[in-house]
């Protein structure tokens, strides 16, 4: 499974603004996005939306599809999977892979709390 | 199949490397580590997931498997466990993990006892023993208890006592220390394939009645599947602030507590069920009266 990869997306649109010669103001004004929100996706800090996506790689250049990498875990997730020899084997790995993407989901919402309060 | 069989230089190796960490975890010495290798996880942000896999069939199930996740540069560690594994064979299987989080030997699921032809596994489970029980360690044991560091000549009732009392305060499966007294070339091969039969599980066999004389508390939780399902309790504190700082709603709450067998209940949260819930459930159930009438 793909999933956009926002690190990939922050370098890619802050290389080819500065390349471009433009200001974060300027393409904020081209693309209808707003300055502060192109400063936080090139901090990896905002997901833009599917037209916002739309507006920075016809403004850009850049290809949508590249911006999307085989999600983490998946990779080792089949892998581990293939390993398996039982039923029992099978439902043990996804049931700790479930486990798993929980947790780090609990923990990036924890994190991105804490970088908040900090910041506030 | 061919057994691999690891030359100084690696054994050299493992040896430093389990003493480095050792040292670097606050355990000098004669120190066991037995439970407090939990402690250790949360000191190396190791995120430990428990679920019991079941035997099918005469193969166990793996023993434990270490998992990566990385987004944002930010790397997080899971080790998941086996706990239909005995206790002791848990532990084991963890710091067998601690050698691949170590060395970054890469992510599978671990069979410690049937992978004696694959290098890094031999070697995992090397620094296992050797981080649970240093060599140095045992040997000075040895020498200490009988005077000399062969232990050819002792009677095999004495052997089994002097393994059951190591077993209850290092908390190496009994196994592990036939095979490290061996590696150490303190018993020879004949004690070693006597000592390795060994019915070390059954309670009411000799090493089970040995064991239980020593400190029997110890060996039946060492010899207890412990069927656990969860983390640990740090990681379950994030869930519940998630939820008290109104990151996540009750039923998600709910939900991600259950993953890991908890309830909010027993963290002082009653979730209550919506109106609409239990209109469903009357529904529910009056259509089913409906049914039978």
């Amino acid at each position: 499974m793909k999933v956009l990869s926002t690190k990939k997306l922050a370098k890619t649109v802050k290389s080819l603004r500065e390349s471009k010669g433009l200001t974060k103001e300027k393409l904020g004004n081209l693309t209808g996005i707003n300055r502060i929100m192109i400063g936080r996706i090139e901090r990896e800090n905002f997901t833009p939306s599917i037209i916002q996506f739309e507006a920075l790689s016809n403004v850009l250049g850049f290809d949508l599809t590249e911006m999307f990498m085989e999600k983490e875990g998946t990779n080792s997730f089949v892998a581990l999977r293939s390993e398996t020899l039982s039923d029992s084997e099978k439902e043990g790995v996804e049931k700790l892979f479930t486990m798993m993407l929980s947790l780090r989901q609990q923990i990036q919402l924890r994190r991105s709390f804490e970088n908040e309060s900090n910041h506030a | 199949m061919n057994q691999i069989m690891l030359n100084e230089v690696q054994i050299d190796e493992i040896r430093k490397l389990a003493e480095e960490k050792r040292r670097s975890l606050g355990f000098v010495g004669e120190t066991p580590i037995a439970n407090d290798i939990f402690t250790i996880l949360d000191k190396l942000d190791i995120m430990l997931l428990e679920y019991p896999i079941e035997p099918e069939g005469d193969r166990p199930a793996f023993s434990a498997a270490i998992m990566y996740s990385e987004e944002s540069n930010k790397k997080l560690t899971f080790i998941g466990l086996n706990t239909a594994d005995y206790y002791d064979k848990q532990i084991f299987a963890i710091a067998h993990e601690l050698y691949h989080y170590y060395t970054k030997s890469g992510s599978h699921l671990s069979r410690p006892e049937y992978e004696k032809n694959n290098l890094i596994e031999v070697k995992a489970n090397r620094f296992a023993a050797e981080f649970l029980l240093p060599e140095t360690v045992l040997e000075s044991i040895v020498l200490d208890e009988f005077k000399t560091s062969s232990l050819e000549k002792i009677q095999h009732k004495t052997l089994l006592r002097f393994i059951a009392r190591l077993h209850c305060t290092w908390w190496l499966p009994y196994r592990s220390l036939v095979r490290r007294l061996h590696e150490i070339g303190t018993i020879s091969s004949e004690q070693y394939a006597e000592l390795y039969v060994v019915d070390e599980r059954n309670p009411r066999g000799e090493y089970g009645k040995i064991s239980q004389a020593i400190n029997k508390e110890v060996f039946l939780k060492l010899n207890q599947p412990t069927k656990n399902i969860g983390t640990s309790p740090n990681k379950i504190e994030v869930i519940i602030r998630n939820f008290e700082d109104n990151l996540i709603d009750e039923d998600k709450f709910a939900e991600t507590l259950s993953l890991f067998n908890k309830t909010p209940d027993e963290f002082g949260y009653e979730i209550k069920v919506s109106q609409d819930d239990l209109d469903e459930l009357d529904a529910f159930f009056s259509e089913e009266d409906d049914d039978e009438n």
